[in-house]
């Protein structure tokens, strides 16, 4: 993964991501809208060839783009976690 | 989020996740199909080859096999540091198949390969790849190596891997008379009459095809058929190279990787 910023303002963030598709993106997409903070986020692949998507964020008045981000990301990890431990519980390992 | 109603047999598995987005279920669907690396042949040097198929078409056969995987001690080449073209023992298997039909025909088995390294092999040493008529030789090396379902599918895990919707039917008792036209209807058979009543047999097989609404005799239909945005039934079924339960881990810790990953270059980029 390798990342890319395209565009960034006190409010917004364009952030070229190489190496990731819709399988990410689509879920960072929907991570980052459930904070209250954010007033437009959505991304695109250009190509669907082309290994590379850009991910563009803006953020209401009290809000800082690259903050909120990583907070979706943390959530993006927690939740693959308490999935992991969910898992491994109802098969009965560990 | 919580996982209930599993349900594991050899290389399938089903399961209920309930509290999770539509992207999380997605996000977990398409890792396990595309990103999640398995073993397949993917060069292979003939020698010779004196059978009716082309080198070429050997060579597809043996990459189509689905091989045992062994995600701990073999890692992919992009990330190995051995910076050799061939490969090295740490992402590379190889095999080798040297075979001759003397007086009778014979058929070549996925089993005749032999392995150089003994936890990578065929899943299933009975798949057919060519048959030899006597006098006929064929001897051939082949690599293996760590791949994804997203460069090839023969790199692919799973041979299915879907969600759905928990469906969710609720029978309006006050204007239902149990004519039980809807049950004869029913193609997946979960609806019943028990007593005198109509009653929901097994809701997780329902195929929300709204059969049994289209066939209600009553002017408004007291069955309504809904379904869950938040809980999915899985259903999943491994090929063998990994089992079913490595998968599904793979596949979340493979997405926390991917946001700890991009959570650390956001940090490299201040």
């Amino acid at each position: 993964m390798r990342i890319k910023t395209i565009k960034k303002t006190k409010d917004e963030l364009k952030l070229e991501i190489e190496g990731e598709g819709h399988t990410f993106c689509n879920l960072l997409q929907n991570t980052l809208v459930e904070d209250r903070s954010i007033k437009n986020v959505g991304y695109d692949t250009p190509h669907p060839l082309t290994e590379k998507s850009i991910i563009y964020i803006k953020v209401k008045k009290d809000g800082n783009p690259q903050k909120i981000l990583e907070r979706a990301l943390k959530k993006i990890n927690q939740r693959t976690d308490e999935f992991l431990s969910e898992f491994r519980k109802a098969i009965g390992t560990k | 989020m919580e996982l209930s109603s599993i349900k594991q047999q050899d290389n399938a598995i089903r399961f209920i996740l309930s509290g999770v987005t539509p992207a999380f279920a997605n996000a977990m669907r398409r890792v396990m199909i595309a990103e999640v690396p398995t073993m397949a042949i993917d060069d292979v040097i003939i020698i010779e080859n004196t059978s009716v198929l082309f080198d070429e078409f050997l060579a597809h056969r043996f990459g189509l096999i689905p091989l045992t995987t062994d995600l701990d001690s073999y890692i992919l080449p992009e990330k190995c540091d051995c910076n050799s073209e061939l490969g090295c023992n740490r992402c590379r298997a190889s095999f080798t198949m040297e075979i001759e039909a003397k007086d009778d025909m014979i058929v070549v088995y996925s089993g005749d390969l032999k392995p150089d390294n003994p936890v990578v092999t065929p899943v299933n040493n009975k798949i057919p790849i060519v048959k030899l008529a006597a006098g006929q030789k064929l001897q051939l090396e082949a690599y293996a190596r760590l791949g994804r379902g997203q460069e090839h599918a023969k790199w692919q895990p799973v041979s299915v891997c879907t969600y759905k919707y928990l469906p969710k039917i609720s029978i309006d008792m006050k204007k239902c008379d149990s004519c039980g036209k809807c049950v004869k209807f029913c193609p997946k058979c979960i609806l019943e009459i028990k007593d005198k009543r109509l009653v929901v047999k097994d809701i997780e097989e329902c195929t929300l095809c709204t059969q049994c609404i289209k066939n209600c005799p009553k002017k408004s239909c007291p069955i309504k058929v809904e379904w869950s945005e938040k809980d999915f039934i899985f259903n999943i079924e491994s090929n063998g190279a990994l089992p079913i339960t490595k998968i599904v881990e793979q596949a979340a810790i493979q997405i926390g990787e991917k946001a700890s990953e991009l959570s650390s270059l956001m940090k490299n980029l201040e």
